[in-house]
């Protein structure tokens, strides 16, 4: 080892320091050519493509016709896909960091906690965005109007938007209780219990007043308007009405963020 | 000619009454800490002293529960990303993105600092990749490297940013005696242009490249300042004195009987007695110390100043859990 430099230490460009989002911009690079470059996120494609469509098109080839079945059956598959990508791969974003030691490897160079923690918010919500919501939605698209009752393509956008505010609602959660929690385990099982609580809701006898709480897209299999799998299908053909659902899962996302970026800014490397 | 004052500009780490606690256990109790620039300053505690804690605070990483510190005069809490910016931390267990080869991980810990140019900062990892001795395990991604290999990277991006502090937190724990070596003498070389603040364990490379040492215990600061003082404030001068044939008791009652004697101590074998006498008045040992011993009927089989070790004065030091203290 050696350590005389030769270069001409005063030609360096230094990078600005002060910013509130320090460091984001080289973690969201690295971050995405991560992505980019994993052998995972190709398969995660593939899988959510194979598991969502795959399904949806068997459905909608063995349904004898009814036109309806896609539009139902693949927001259920979606909503699936996403909860259990979520509890399985995102769900790591924050706390495996923490257990691994990398975060405090990072966090000894000028970034700033904000900066470490948007990094982590945008370039998931980039990968889900790309992987879950928008290939899979357009694949769907083609097979509504290929194979089953025509959507348009404004309602697709819409529905999509609707089912985008579902992931976020998972992409949050899994990053606060990333930044609350020191291990895997509560993370997972506070993750499985409301995953649980979605799926219950879609058979229970819930007062109709209070369906948008169990706001889920695979739980409209009851036809009730209040549930968002209605929302989806109706907007999908063209009808569009607000609903609380969709409007409260915006606003948990909201907050979640704002807990993780909170609890984050404290927790202790 | 006046004597130079110590000024605030020529301490890199300034802390106040730092400290830290973890619920009710207390890392790390009103820390005053000076590291003087371009020194390299030796941290030394036993296993759960706090050294790991006091590095944490100065890193940011975790805050302190009272007390302050700074780092060249700025807050290390309100200025922690400028501070940042200005040093290089190597942690004691090192993690790394395990995907990413040991060029990317430089490249990644550069653009932290520097924006540009992009020759410069390519030439540079090629340089850092050399200096650590990677330049031919560049392209392989981490997750395939040893321990040591591991360690060097570590120091390797520690350094990319030409740090005006080195932070160190047991960087020679897992290289090999070469590799240990040459870490000292990166060590030693880069004293010209940066401060270096550094834990370990292992005392006989302190004695070799520190100039400045502070010994922490149980979260308390035991004893600071330079070397010399540090090793002359433990115990003295010791008279290390193999004899045969000596009356024990009698030559002990003797020897305690000089005021220049601080301490005796003996252990027999075999008819060989060893002594470890510790004077206080050099120049009355050197003139009356043989003179005593070489009794009639006593065989000086070895006679001389023990050289003094750190490691005494540690365990001493920490034994006594820091009763004299020498600032």
């Amino acid at each position: 080892m050696s350590n005389k430099s030769e270069l001409p230490y005063v030609d360096f460009q230094p990078v600005k320091t002060g910013g509130r989002f320090q460091g984001l911009g080289n973690l969201m690079k690295t971050e995405i050519s991560r992505w980019r470059h994993s052998l995972a996120w190709w398969i995660q494609i593939a899988a959510v493509i194979l598991f969502c469509n795959g399904i949806t098109l068997m459905a909608m080839l063995g349904s004898g016709g009814d036109p309806g079945i896609g539009m139902m059956m693949f927001p259920l598959m979606a909503g699936f896909y996403v909860a259990l990508s979520a509890m399985t791969m995102i769900q790591g974003a924050i706390v495996k960091e923490k257990l691994e030691g990398t975060a405090a490897w990072v966090l000894s160079k000028p970034v700033t906690r904000v900066g470490f923690m948007t990094s982590k918010f945008i370039t998931n919500c980039i990968s889900m965005t790309i992987a879950l919501v928008f290939l899979p939605w357009i694949i769907a698209y083609f097979q509504f109007n290929l194979l089953g009752e025509p959507v348009d393509l404004l309602g697709t956008f819409l529905a999509m938007g609707i089912f985008w505010t579902y992931c976020m609602f998972w992409l949050t959660m899994a990053l606060m209780l990333g930044s609350i929690f020191n291990s895997r385990r509560p993370v997972m099982t506070i993750m499985f219990t409301v995953f649980f609580l979605f799926i219950a809701a879609g058979s229970m006898d819930i007062p109709q007043e209070i369906n948008f709480l169990f706001w889920w897209p695979g739980s409209g299999i009851s036809n009730n308007p209040l549930f968002p799998q209605s929302i989806i299908s109706n907007v999908l053909t063209g009808t569009y009405y607000i609903n609380l659902g969709p409007l409260i899962m915006g606003v948990c996302s909201i907050l979640f963020l704002a807990v993780a970026y909170i609890r984050f800014s404290k927790v202790e490397l | 000619m006046m004597k130079k004052m110590a000024t605030t500009n020529d301490f890199v780490i300034q802390t106040s009454g730092l400290s830290k606690s973890f619920g009710e256990t207390k890392a790390l109790v009103s820390l005053d800490l000076k590291v003087p620039k371009n020194s390299i300053f030796g941290f030394l505690g036993p296993n759960g002293a706090g050294k790991t804690t006091t590095m944490k605070l100065l890193l940011g990483q975790n805050r302190p529960t009272s007390g302050s510190a700074t780092i060249f005069g700025q807050d290390i809490v309100s200025e922690s990303i400028s501070v940042r910016a200005r040093i290089g931390f190597l942690p004691q267990k090192i993690r790394f993105y395990e995907y990413m080869t040991a060029r990317e991980i430089l490249n990644f810990s550069m653009r932290f600092y520097y924006k540009g140019p992009k020759n410069l900062i390519k030439q540079r990892v090629d340089e850092i990749l050399k200096m650590v001795s990677l330049d031919g395990l560049a392209d392989r991604p981490v997750k395939g490297f040893s321990g040591g290999e591991r360690q060097r990277l570590g120091l390797g991006q520690a350094e990319v940013n030409h740090p005006e502090l080195l932070i160190l937190d047991e960087p020679a724990a897992s290289l090999d005696p070469i590799g240990r070596r040459d870490l000292l003498k990166v060590m030693d070389n880069l004293r010209k242009d940066s401060t270096i603040f550094y834990s370990t364990h292992i005392l006989d490379d302190v004695q070799k490249v520190s100039d400045t040492v502070a010994i922490l215990n149980k979260g308390r600061l035991i004893t600071q300042g330079p070397i010399e003082e540090i090793l002359k404030g433990g115990e003295g001068t010791v008279y290390a004195v193999k004899l045969r044939g000596a009356d024990v008791d009698d030559l002990r009652s003797r020897l305690s009987a000089q005021s220049w004697i601080s301490s005796v101590s003996v252990e027999q074998n075999a008819g060989v007695s060893e002594w470890q006498i510790n004077v206080s008045d050099d120049e009355a040992a050197e003139d009356n110390l043989l003179g005593i011993v070489q009794s009639k009927g006593i065989k000086v089989l070895d006679y001389g100043e023990k050289a003094v070790e750190l490691e005494d004065i540690f365990i001493k030091l920490i034994k006594d859990g820091g009763d004299k203290n020498v600032k």
